[in-house]
This record gives structure tokens, sequence and C-alpha cells, in this order.
């Protein structure tokens, strides 16, 4: 199965300076080329081909699927109409500092999908401008479920009951208003919500499923 | 199993192909290794600069690395090279002919030759062959090798060769192992590109091996060795580079018949084309001396910013000291290289030129001059410094003193090194000498001194690179446990490399053959003094004798080592030079008087065949303790203080000589009693040697000397031993004897137990006694191998003998033993008796000699001998001394009976305290026992008592009564002055049966003999065939002389005498040794025999001889029954019983029965019948419990039945 | 051609460089990303993918021109290294971009997100298997 093989190994006596067998001038000793195998150059020069096709059609694949999937770059303007990010993925940044955000404090409703047996959803929440130290907390159905989180560039992920009143309260503005993005894995509409909290008001996150 | 493990590799290696990527590695190594560097630009041989070999200018050989590292990049360039056409060849060669020309002078004819053979080369191609094999040959330093670099440059500039350079390979420098090692590796290296050059130099000293290789090389063009290594010199040059000036063959190149000197054959015959450098005349030396000084110049001046001007003499000078030495161009160089530069350089780094300063080089009356306007100093003057080593370390060789035959060697050695060194300046292969030595003497003879000298002499003549000493004994060569002795001698080995490596006591390394450290340290040494055979000499020391058997532990030693030096010991006149001139060096004089005292002790320190004495160590300690004595002089005199003159001078007294005392010989004979004929002889010893003294100061030289081994015979105690002693030191104080030491050996001192260590343990003891008296007591015991010796004995005589006959003159050698047995002793070896030509008798001492000596004696313990005493000791004295009983003791005797008297002494007065205390240390006659010989006179009486008491025997009483009455009136008359009549032989004859008191009435006679003085001893000593018989022929005699000694003063009792006569001749034999012993003894011994009548008759008539001695013959009767009753009696009375009258009835009627039987047993008969009587009594009386007194001690008749 | 080939290098290999050593660290950060998305059960950035990509396209260079992989070939099992690297990166990304769907969407449950993302890398590394079992760069021990 395997008897292609590349009689390649050199005698390593002092033949090697035998004065016939001088090493062939060719420059270019690139490993993959079995320099000395002069004798058989059609089978090195192939799997070299071979190697560099596959690597090729890699390079291609990737950038290609780089470029069609890039949704995850976004802009404030195009969500501040309804403060939906339609696609955007979790942990997105909009703007750089709070103040060019300037959303405003809305209430969503969510359609969820239930195929059943998924009780709960893994509520994603970050703050998509700077850092700044914003503070909510999280109640559910009226009852406080996780309270005082910071909200930080990278999404933290909490569980919440389907379906379910989820809000979002503001505890503490580190600067230009609480900025922040939610976002529920298992929705039918995979979209971001982008929201700001006011201080010790909350917004609503309806969640129903069918 | 394997089939399972491989599919599961073959999986894994599937699975993960980063294994592969290991393989890569494995296969093509981390860093990618660029195409095959060119070697060549790398691997130039490092030539191996010759001292004769012009130095190629190495600044140009860098550039050239960068132009051909540049090559390797456009390789390309040497494909494109089209083969030229004749016509360009010629071309192209005459380009590269002319431009040679101009930059190698003088060698027209080589350059052409060379040049044709390398345009032959490119003419007539043979594949896979050298091009060409061209030989270059002619004298050091004419410009072969240079010519032949500029030619390959210029070939490679007009693009005829694709590499610059040639690469030289220097072939003596392979050993024959390292030909499949570094060999082939040069090889292969040198012959790697497509063509080139190749120079083989050092082809007459190669190994053979290596030659036959490159001579197949030349011929065929390729060799392949065992290893299956093929190197091929396709399209190369070889050339094979001799330095021996070789006058030219005829023009074309040919060789001369005159090479096969230099070159082996096989390469001879390789050799297609020759090139040899003519001499350069006077004219043509000079312009290369101009042309080398002028880079020299140009280069000085670009380094040292200062202008040098060369006067026309310097070219002169150079070309013609270039001439004489035949070294040309080579010459030169040096010259400006270790003279020039390094003067010039030297005076302005001391900045005495200054930059920018005008300096002129001159040559003045033979040597080279710098001038400058300040300064002018002359180059020459320091190369010769190198020059006068030689002569500073000879002076100081010289400056030692005696030593004359080392000095001599070591003129020699320099004088051949000399004539070497010219030798091979000449062009003869110089003869490679081998320089080790080895240096026998005695300690102190300045070996270690002689040695660091050669170190320095063979440096200065250039033997020797560094020429430093490493001294190492046996502690520093041999290791502590198996295997670690190789290492740790190889270390001092290379720490001794280029020098000299000492041994001191290198005997010790072979002292014994299974010594096997000390072995391994000689193999290792040998093998090392084999591979640097030279640049290292190996010097050993040590005794005379112990090198010899050392050379002899290692074959290969003797032959190493070419030179044996013997350091003779100092003479007294030497060793007295050594002492001036240490003391002058240690800022001391030493008074002029004290020189012939010196003399003189040295000749008595330094005795010939001693080796410890010490030579220059024991002037060194003498004059450190004259050093202390002169100290302990001054601080002495503390009263004024001590000039200064005073400290630094030495007087006699500080050497211990002047206080000699003189030896007066009467107070020391005075001190001994008796031995007049050792006196009178001691005297006349004396009277000799002032006669010699007094020929000594006149003058005249006359050799004294004689052997004065003497054998004294005589008792013990007869003062041998201290006669000896007082002759050692009598002799010393004459100056006969340096030492005058006594050593006293016996026997076992000499005599080994094991074969072959007797010689030895004598030479020791000899040694040891050399210079004063070796005094051997009972030297007879030594001839006595007999019986017990073993045969060791003659072996030590041997050896002896041997040694007296070597030390004659400073050993004095006395034998003692007894008279006879020394007489005997001489017989054993014909040398002795001529080696001991004064026998010395000493008789025994006479009672009243021993008195004497007992009284010095007395005086000497500090007793005092009460007066009566003293004269009662001779007759005890006489008493006491049997004439010929060996161990009488003589002076022995006397200071035992003086011990056993003070001993008596002190039990006396230990139970009497109130004695005075002048008496404790008085001796009176109770002490010595003396007053108790009226006591014993007192029992002579006892004895008649004795006599009569014996039953019957009338007629033997009556003898006796005759012969004592006989004996007694000899006595008065002896008292009365009366002339002595003979002493009568009294031997006896007892004749009767047994039991009839024979043995009872010899005791008697001893006893009664004893008190009138007839006999000393009353010893009776009785004995039978048995006692006198022995088993083995021969042993018989010795046997009887052996117990006539013990009856020696006393009587001797033989029963039944007649027994000797009858069986074997052994009998006989003790019989005629009685006999004999009868006839010398006839004062002192007396014998009795004994037997039956008819026996004794048969007994007397078998020996003529023997009825005439036995004078008195007395017949025992058988004792009669009434005599017998008597002694019965006597017997019971003894034993506390009585006989009461019926069993003196029963009694007569037994013996009655027992009448007229011969084997009755008379008296024992009645002694057996008593002793039954009362057995059977006892056994009677033991069952009545209450037996009386009376009863208990009665016999009666039954008891006797 | 001498000239711009000139300018190529200097410009390229300070990139090339730069990304050989980017190609060298990638495994780890798509790790690193996998493993930050399942503890936190947050979607990750997801820029793993084009890195890939663009370390990809290098290499292919390098192998295509013998003068822009020059640097490369220094080490003599560089470039076939690197190309594993890559494929194992490619495998461990597609596995990212899976857990994403699923930290991002929940499209599938976390168990078959996992399951799925393991399968991508296996088949993957498969691949890799079987194309340089196909052609090996170096000769295989005889068995």
């Amino acid at each position: 199965m395997d008897s292609y093989r590349q009689n390649k190994k050199k005698p390593r006596s002092y033949a090697r300076n035998e004065v016939e067998s001088r090493p062939t001038e060719t420059e270019d000793a690139s490993l993959e080329y079995s320099e000395e195998a002069a004798s058989q150059p059609s089978s090195a020069v192939k799997i070299k081909d071979k190697h560099r096709f596959w690597i090729g059609f890699t390079a291609l694949i990737t950038i290609g699927l780089a470029f069609f999937t890039h949704t995850s770059t976004g802009r404030v303007d195009d969500v501040k109409s309804n403060g939906i990010g339609k696609g955007m993925e979790a942990g997105i940044r909009l703007a750089a500092s709070d103040d060019s955000a300037n959303l405003m404090a809305r209430d969503f409703e969510i359609e969820m999908k239930t195929n059943g047996k998924t009780k709960t959803s893994r509520m994603l929440i970050w703050d998509f401008a700077a850092e700044d130290g914003d503070v909510v907390t999280i109640k559910v159905d009226g009852n406080i479920l996780q309270s005082n989180i910071g909200i930080m560039n990278k999404p933290v992920a909490i569980d919440v009951p389907i379906p379910s009143v989820v809000e979002i309260v503001g505890i503490k503005d580190g600067g230009g208003g609480i900025t922040y993005g939610v976002k529920f894995p298992g929705a039918v509409k995979n979209s971001a919500y982008f929201n700001a909290a006011p201080v010790n008001s909350s917004n609503a996150y309806k969640l129903t499923g069918q | 199993m394997g089939i399972m493990r491989n599919r599961v590799m073959a999986a894994i290696r599937f699975l993960f192909p980063e294994y592969q990527l290991v393989e890569l590695v494995r296969e093509k190594g981390f860093i990618a290794k660029k195409k095959a560097p060119p070697a060549r630009a790398f691997n130039k041989m490092p030539v191996q600069q010759p001292l004769y070999e012009e130095p190629r200018p190495e600044s140009n050989s860098v550039m050239y690395t960068e132009k051909n590292y540049q090559r390797v990049e456009n390789g390309y360039k040497v494909q494109e090279r089209k083969s030229l056409s004749p016509e360009e060849l010629d071309h192209q060669f005459r380009e590269v002919e002319r431009s040679l020309k101009q930059k190698v002078i003088g060698q027209q004819a080589f350059i052409e030759d060379l040049v044709a053979g390398y345009k032959e080369g490119y003419m007539n191609e043979q594949p896979n062959k050298a091009r060409n094999v061209i030989l270059l040959a002619g004298a050091p330093g004419t410009g072969k090798k240079t010519a032949l670099e500029w030619l390959v440059r210029e070939m490679y500039t007009y693009g005829l060769a694709d590499w610059p350079q040639i690469t030289e390979i220097d072939l003596k420098r392979y050993e024959a192992d390292e030909i499949s090692g570094n060999f082939i590796n040069d090889m292969a290296a040198a012959f790697q590109d497509p063509e080139g050059t190749v120079l083989f130099r050092g082809i007459k000293e190669a190994d053979p091996a290596i030659v036959n290789l490159v001579s197949r090389l030349a011929a065929e063009g390729s060799f392949r060795t065992k290893e299956g290594v093929r190197i091929s010199a396709a399209d190369y040059f070889l050339l094979f580079y001799i330095d021996e000036p070789v006058e030219r063959g005829n023009d074309y190149g040919q060789l001369s018949p005159e090479l096969e000197r230099h070159l082996p054959v096989s390469i001879l015959q390789t050799a297609r084309t020759a090139a040899i450098s003519s001499l350069l005349d006077r004219e043509t030396m000079r312009r290369i001396a101009e042309e080398l000084l002028g880079q020299a110049v140009e280069e000085l001046t670009r380094g040292m910013k200062t202008k040098l001007v060369i006067h026309p003499s310097v070219y002169e000078a150079l070309a013609e000291m270039a001439e004489t030495n035949k070294t040309f161009g080579e010459a030169v160089q040096h010259w400006i290289e270790t003279e020039l530069t390094l003067a010039l350089s030297g005076l302005r780094a001391r900045n005495e030129i200054g930059a920018h300063e005008t300096v002129r080089i001159r040559f003045k009356d033979d040597s080279f001059f710098i001038e400058s306007n300040t300064l002018e100093v002359p180059i020459k003057a320091r190369s010769f410094a190198r020059q006068e080593t030689i002569d500073d370390v000879l002076n100081e060789l010289n400056g030692l003193t005696g030593l004359e035959s080392v000095k001599t060697f070591v003129h020699e050695l320099i004088e051949t090194v000399q004539v070497n060194k010219l030798r091979g300046r000449e062009g003869e292969n110089a003869m490679a000498m081998s320089l080790h030595m080895v240096f026998t003497g005695n300690p102190g003879t300045g070996k270690t001194t002689v040695a660091r000298l050669i170190g320095r002499i063979l440096k200065a003549l250039g033997l020797l690179p560094q020429g430093q000493l490493i001294e190492v004994t046996r502690q520093e060569l041999v290791g502590q446990y198996v295997g670690s002795t190789a290492p740790k001698t190889m270390a001092k080995v290379t720490e001794a490399l280029g020098g000299v490596l000492f041994i001191d006591e290198a005997y010790t390394l072979a002292r014994h053959d299974h010594d096997t450290f000390g072995v391994e340290a000689i193999d290792t040494i040998v093998k090392a003094m084999e591979d640097h055979r030279d640049n290292l000499v190996v010097v050993l020391a040590g005794y005379t004798q112990e090198m010899e058997t050392f050379l002899r532990s290692n074959p290969g030693l003797r032959s190493r080592f070419p030179f044996i030096v013997e350091f003779p010991d100092y003479k007294a006149a030497d060793m007295l030079d050594i002492m001036i001139a240490m003391a002058n060096k240690n800022g001391f004089q030493i008074e002029a008087a004290a020189n012939e005292g010196l003399l003189e002790l040295f000749e008595q320190k330094q005795i010939p065949g001693r080796n410890d004495s010490g030579n220059g160590r024991l002037v060194r300690n003498l004059f450190e303790e004259a050093v202390r004595k002169q100290a302990t002089r001054i601080r002495g005199k503390k009263s004024e203080r001590p000039s200064e003159g005073d400290l630094q001078l030495l007087i006699r007294a500080d050497f211990g000589i002047g206080e000699k005392e003189a030896f007066n010989i009467e107070n020391e004979l005075a001190g001994i009693v008796g031995l007049e004929k050792v006196k009178v002889f001691v005297r006349t010893l004396e009277k000799q040697l002032i006669v010699d003294r007094r020929r000594k100061e006149a003058g005249i030289q006359v050799d004294t000397g004689q052997t004065l081994n003497m054998i004294f015979s005589g008792n013990p105690g007869t003062g041998k031993t201290m006669m000896a002693r007082l002759l050692a030191g009598m002799l010393r104080s004459m100056g006969y004897l340096k030492k005058g030491h006594l050593i006293e050996v016996d026997r076992s001192d000499l005599v080994a137990e094991y074969v072959g260590q007797t010689a030895n343990k004598t030479k020791l003891v000899v040694e040891s006694a050399l210079g004063g008296v070796l005094f051997i007591d009972e030297a007879y015991a030594l001839a006595q191998d007999g019986v017990q010796g073993g045969g060791f004995g003659k072996e030590a005589i041997d050896t002896l003998v041997r040694l007296i006959e070597l030390h004659k003159d400073n050993l004095v050698v006395i034998l003692a033993g007894y008279t006879e047995d020394m007489i005997r002793f001489a017989q054993v070896n014909p040398g002795i008796s001529s080696r001991f030509p004064l026998q010395i008798e000493f008789p025994d001492y006479t009672p009243t000699e021993m008195q004497q000596i007992a009284s010095v004696m007395v005086k000497a313990r500090g007793f005092v001998l009460a007066s009566e005493v003293s004269d009662s000791l001779v007759p005890y004295f006489n008493e006491k001394q049997i004439p010929g009983k060996k161990d009488g003791g003589n002076a022995r005797l006397v200071r035992n009976t003086l011990e056993q008297a003070i001993r008596k002494q002190a039990e006396r007065l230990a139970d009497r305290p109130d004695i005075a205390a002048e008496k404790l240390n008085e001796l009176i006659a109770e002490d010595f026992g003396l007053s108790a010989d009226a006591a014993s006179s007192g029992n002579s009486a006892n004895a008649l008592e004795a006599l009569d008491s014996v039953v019957g025997l009338s007629s033997v009483k009556e003898f006796v009564r005759s012969l004592s009455a006989q004996i007694e009136v000899a006595k008065r008359r002896e008292e009365m002055g009366l002339p002595k009549a003979s002493a009568q032989a009294l031997h006896l004859v007892f004749k009767g049966n047994p039991g009839t008191g024979k043995t009872t009435i010899a005791r008697i006679l001893a006893k009664r003999f004893n008190e009138l003085g007839v006999i000393k001893a009353d010893t009776l000593v009785e004995t039978d065939r048995s006692g006198l018989v022995a088993g083995y022929v021969g042993q018989t005699a010795l046997k009887t002389k052996e117990v006539v000694d013990r009856a020696l003063g006393g009587v001797l009792f033989v029963d039944e005498a007649y027994s000797l006569a009858e069986g074997d001749q052994f009998g006989q034999e003790a019989i005629d040794t009685l006999v004999k012993a009868m006839d010398d003894y006839r004062d002192r011994l007396i014998v009795i025999l004994a037997g039956y009548d008819e026996d004794m008759e048969r007994f007397l008539n078998s020996n003529a001889g023997l009825r005439s001695r036995f004078p008195n013959i007395i017949a025992f009767p058988d004792y009669t029954a009434e005599e017998m009753l008597q002694i019965s009696h006597l017997i019971a009375k003894g034993q506390g019983y009585a006989i009461t009258r019926e069993a003196e009835i029963a009694l007569r009627s037994i013996l009655e029965t027992y009448a007229g039987d011969i084997t009755a047993g008379n008296g024992r008969l009645v002694r057996n019948l008593v002793e039954k009587a009362i057995r059977s009594h006892a056994l009677r009386i033991s069952g009545k419990a209450n037996a009386t007194a009376e009863e208990l001690s009665t016999l009666n008749a039954e008891d006797f039945e | 051609m001498n000239v711009l080939k000139w300018f190529f290098i200097i410009l390229l290999y300070p990139i090339m460089f730069v990304m050989m050593v980017l190609t060298l660290i990638m495994p780890f950060m798509a790790y690193d990303d996998l493993k930050n998305v399942l503890t936190y059960e947050v979607p990750s950035s997801g820029s793993t993918l084009t890195m890939v990509g663009f370390c990809s396209f290098f290499i292919y260079l390098a192998m295509k021109s013998k003068w822009l992989g020059m640097p490369y070939r220094k080490i003599t099992i560089l470039l076939p290294m690197l190309q594993m690297i890559i494929y194992t990166s490619l495998a461990l990304a597609i596995g990212g971009t899976i857990l994403n769907k699923w930290a991002d969407q929940a499209m599938f449950s976390k168990g078959t997100a996992i399951a799925l993302a393991l399968l991508a890398f296996v088949a993957i590394r498969l691949f890799l298997s079987f194309l340089y079992w196909k052609n090996p760069i170096a000769q295989r021990k005889s068995q």
C-alpha cells in the first residue's frame, strides 16, 4: 500500500566528495525538494505542488469566509433607530465612548424559539461602548436574579427562564449613561438589543415562548 | 507481537504527520546547510614553517580569502572556461613567466622549468591522472616556494587555474597509525576541488606506508585506502618539495641521479619533471636582500612613521651572511624579522627614535648599527646574547669542585651536539641523538646540581625548547591503587616535556620484581621516552649497585640510556675546597690552621665502600655544626665584647679537631688481668704504629697496611669479647680504623633461614661493621652444619671470606671459639687460615688470676672483700675450675660466684638490721660459701662409714681403704712439697653377679674419691650400652663423647660393659672412643666397668688395650645366706619393721633354695622378698582393725611365704 | 526585474517574519478562544478564521516563489510545520465558529455544539494526515 517510497537517502560515506557525484549546482535547495534526488525529479516536484495547492485552497476558503461572515463589525447609528442590531454577535462594541451612544431606554419583546425542552436562555449582557463602570441589577418576574453586575465589554451569561419578563435596573452610571447590549441566544431573530438603563429605573424584556 | 507493534506505529505515523517533520530533521538537520561551502578557502594546510623556509608574507593571503569567497558566489564562472588552444596556452604562460621573473630574482632556469612543467600539464591531459608531477629541489631560501605561489596566483589571474592558492601537505607529520585518520582527512580536503596544486613536503622522514600511498596517487592518479576511501588527483598538479641543495641535471628538466639520496625511489619514479633552484651568487643575493629589505623598510616606515635609510654596506653584509650559512633569502628574512624589526620597534617604543626622525642603518666592523642623530645602537649585539648562555653555564659547571669525570663528559656532550648542529646545517640529515643519562654515585656527590645544569646547557644548545628541570622521586610517580600510576607518571612526563625529567633515587622504582606499581611507572616512562624522543631528556640518579639492578629490571632501559656517568666520592682535598667556598659564600672565614685538621677529619669520615658518608652534604652538616659551636663559644665568653673579626672566624675547636685524647695503651692493659700473650701482641702492634707515624712525618711513603684479622681461641669467659672491644678502641685511636666501633655477632646473625638470604645478611652485617671491628663469637658454629645447620653456614663463611678481602684495609674481623673447634673451623674454608694470620690463644685463668679478677670486680661494684676471704678464694676457684671442662666459666664463674655472694650477703644482712653501716658492703667468707668447705670435709668420713655399713664385700672394702690411704699419702707428700707422684690410673672393673652391690659401691667410691680430691666433682654418671651406642654410623662416637663430657671430673660407671663387645661394630667404636677419652682425661675421669665374671673376662680379652687400662679388677662374690639375712634385717630396719625369729628361719630356708643360682639376684632378691613380706603383712594387718603399733611393725613367718 | 524583486524583498521580509510568528502562536490563541467560550458560555470575537486565511496566503506565497520563500528555507522543517499548524488552527477555528454559533444564537445545544466542533476538528486532522500520507515530505523508515 505504501510501496511508494522515496529512496532519497544518500550514502553517508565520503562518496559525497567523490569527484564524479559532485552536488549539482542547482541553488534552490528548498527542503521539500530532495535536492540530491536529481535522478527522480518528477515525483519530488509533484509532491511539492500538491502541498502548495492545498495550502492555497485553504487560504482562499478562509479569506472568502472571513469576508462573508464579517457581520461582527457594526456602528451605533445603524441600531440607534430601534436599538436592535440584527444578526449581531454578543459582545460587539459599537462605539468607543458612552456619550456618543445616547440611546433611548426602550422595552423589548423577544420571541424565543422553543423546541420543547429548552426552558431557559443564557442571556448575554455587555457594555458595547467604553467600560465606564456601569452597574445594573437583573430582575426576573419581579425578583432579583443577580444584583450589582458591573457590565464589561466582555459579555456575561446569565440564565433566565422562558417565558419571563427580564428587567435590567440601572444602579450606578459610570458616566454617559448605562449603555449595555443584551442578547438572548435561542431567540427566533438572531439579533442583539442595545439599550441604556436609566439609573434606578429598568428596561423590560418580555421573553415569549410558544 | 512485532507486526502488531508495526501496525500501531504505522497508524500513529499516519495520524500524526508531525512525525515526518522529525524524520526530516533527522535527515537534513535543523539549519539548512548552504550548498557545501568552498572547502578550499579554509582548509589551506597549516603551513608547517620549517626554519629554513621563506615565511610567506601573511598579509596577502588574507586578501585572497575574500576574493575566493566571492568566487563561490559566481560559481558559474568556472564552467564557462573554454579549453584553451595551444597558442593561447603559450601566450598565457609566457605572460606568467615574465611576471614571475620580475618577482623572483636570480632563478631564471628554475622558473622556466616550473612554468614548462605546468604548461606540460595543460598540454597532454590524461583522464583521471594527475596533470603533472613536478619535483622542486634546491637550497633552502632560494625562493622555490615563493616562485611557485606567484606562479599559481598568476595562473589564477589569467584564468588558467580556478584556485589562486596551493595546498601543502607535510607528510612527516603523520604517524603510521594516523593514516586512516588525519592523513586521509587532509588528503580528502586537499583533493576536493575539480583541480588545483598540491605540494608534498617532508617526504624523506615520512612513514613508508604514507610514501607509497602518495607515490600510487602520483603514478595512477588515485588510490583507495583499506576503509574504501578513494582519493583521486585527476587534473591536479602534484609537487614534491625538498630543501636540499642539488646540482642541476641537464637542461631539459630531466632528473639528476643525485636526487636518489633525498627522495624514496618510488616517488622519484613517478616524478615526470624537476625544477631545481640554483645557488644564488653574491650579486643576486645582494639584490634579493635589497628587495626584501626594501619591503621591510616600507612596512616599518608605515608602521613607525620614521624615515629609514639603509646604507649599501648593509646589503653587502647581509648577502655575505646569507652566503656563508647557505640559507640565502631565508637568512636575510630571518635577520630582518628577529633582529632588525625587534631592535627598531624596541627603540621606537622607548621613543628614543622620535616620530618623523631619519634613522640610518649602517654596517660597521662586522656588526649592524642603528644610527639616528641622537644615538647609535648596535643591533648585532642582542642576537648574540643567546650564544653567551652556553658559556656562562659552562663556567658555572667548572665552578663546581671535583667531579672531573662529569666535567669531561659534559664538554664531550657539548662538542658532539655542536658538530651535530653543523652537520644538520650542511644539509646531511641531523643524526637524532638521544640524550638520556644515568648518574650513579653516592649521595651528596652533586648529582642533582649537575642535572639542573644539564637542563640549562641543553636549552642553551637549542636541543630542548624550555630546558626546565622537573625533579621527581618514587612517590610522585607511583599511584596509590592499581591503574593510577600510569596517568600520574604521564602527568609528570608531560610537565617535563621540553625539558629534563630528573628521577632521583630511581632504583626505588624497581626494588623487587613484584612491585607492580614501580614496574608500571618504569614502563610508562620508557614509552614516553620513545614517544617524545626529541624534546624530552630523562636523567636517573641513584647508588651504583642499586642502579645496576634497576637497569636490569626492564630490558629496554639499558639500551635507552647511552650515557652512564659515575660520580666519584669527593676526595678530602675537594671537600676542603667546598668547605672553604661554602664558608666564604656565607661570609665566614676558616682559620688557616684548621685546614690541616679538616683534611684529616674528612679523611676520617670518608670510608670507601660505605656509601652513607654524605660527601657534599657531610661538608654542609659539618659547616653548620661548626657555626653552631662557634656561636656557643662566643656566647660562652660573655665577659668581653666579641670583636667583629671573631664573629666571622671559625677556629679548629669549632670543627671538633684538636682535642684528640692521647691514647696510652698501658692504663688500658693494666685493667686486664692475665692474658699476657695478648698484651704482648698489642704492645708490638702499638710500637709498629708509632714507627709508622714517625715515617709519615718524615715523609717516607710506606704502605704498612696489614691485615689484622685475628682468631681468638679459648674457653668462654676468658675475656675474648672484652679484649676485642679494647682492641677496636685502640686501633681507632691509632688511626688504623676510622670508626673503631665493635659489632658483635654470632652464627644466628650471619645465617638466614632461607636459601640465598645468607649472603645478603652477611653482607649487611659486614657493611655495618666497616671502619670498625667485626667480632664473631662461637665462629666454629658456622662450620658445624652437620646435624642442625642445613648448609647455610658454609655460604656465610664464603661470603665472609670474599668481603674480608674486599674491604681489607678498613675492616678487622675477629673470630672467637674453643680451641679445637676453631682449628677444625679453619679447615672448612682454605681462605680462612690465610686471611686470619694472627692466632691468639686465651688460656683459662689460673685460680690466682681469677682471684685477682674477683677483687677487681668487687672493687668495681663498690663492695669490700673481708680480709680472710681473698686468700680462701684461690682454693675455691681451683676447686671450681676443672681444666678441660669447657663450661667452667673462668671470669664468668668469678662473676657468678660474686653475684651469688652478694645475694647471700643480702639475705644475711636483711634479717639483722643492727649491722653497722660500713659493714653493709662487706662480703665475708660465709657469703662465698667458703666456710662451708670445712663442713664438706666433715662429710668425707661418713663415705667410709657408708662403705663399712655395706654388708659383706670385704675384699672390695679392703681395696678401697688401700686406695684412699695411697691417695692420702700422695696428698700429704704434695703438701710437703715432695714431687707429686704421677696420678695412677684409677679405672676399675667390677666383676660379679647382678645384685651384688656394684652400683652402690661405685657411688660410694665416687664420693670417696671426690673427698680425696682425686676428682673435682662427686658426680657418678651411670650408663650402659644403649647410652653409648647410637643408631647411625658415626653417631656413636659423638654420643659417647657427650656422655664422657658429662662425666668429666667424676666417675663414669658402665654397667653390663661386656655387651659393648658383642653385637655389631658400633659397640667397638664406643669402646675405642671410651679408651681414647680415658687417655685424654686421665686425671679428670674414672671409668668403672661392671658385668658378670666370664663376660667381663671375655670383654677384656676382646681388646688388647683394655686389660692394661683397667689395672684394678674387683670381684664381687655372691652373698652367703647369712649375709643376705643381715641385708634383709638392714632393709627392714630401714623401713621401720622388725623380723620375728620364726620369720627369720622361714627367710633363711627360702634363701637357701636360691643358693648357687647365678640369676638369683643376691641383694635384689632379699629386697624383693622383704618388700613382698611387707605387702603381705599389710594385707594381714588391714583386716584387723585394732592392730597395736607393735603388731603393725613386725613381720612374722607367714608374711614370707 | 531585479529592482522590483529587491523592493519586494525589503518590504515583505519583515511582514513575513511577523506572519511566521503569528502562525506559530495561532493554534494556541484559537484553543484559548474555544476554552473561553466553553467556560464563560460567551461568544468570542471569532477572528481566528481570518488570521488563518492570511497566514496560509503568505505560506502559499513562500512556496510559490523562490525569492519570497528565502527566509522560510532557513530552517529545513519550517514550511511543512507551518502548513501543519495552519491546518490545525483551521480545524480549531471552524470548531470555534461552531461553538460561537451555539454561544451566540444557541443554534444547537451545548452538547451537540461540542460534538460538532470535535467532529470538525477530527475531520480536518484526518484530512491533514491523509494529505501527508499521500505525499510525504520525508521518506518513511522502512517497516
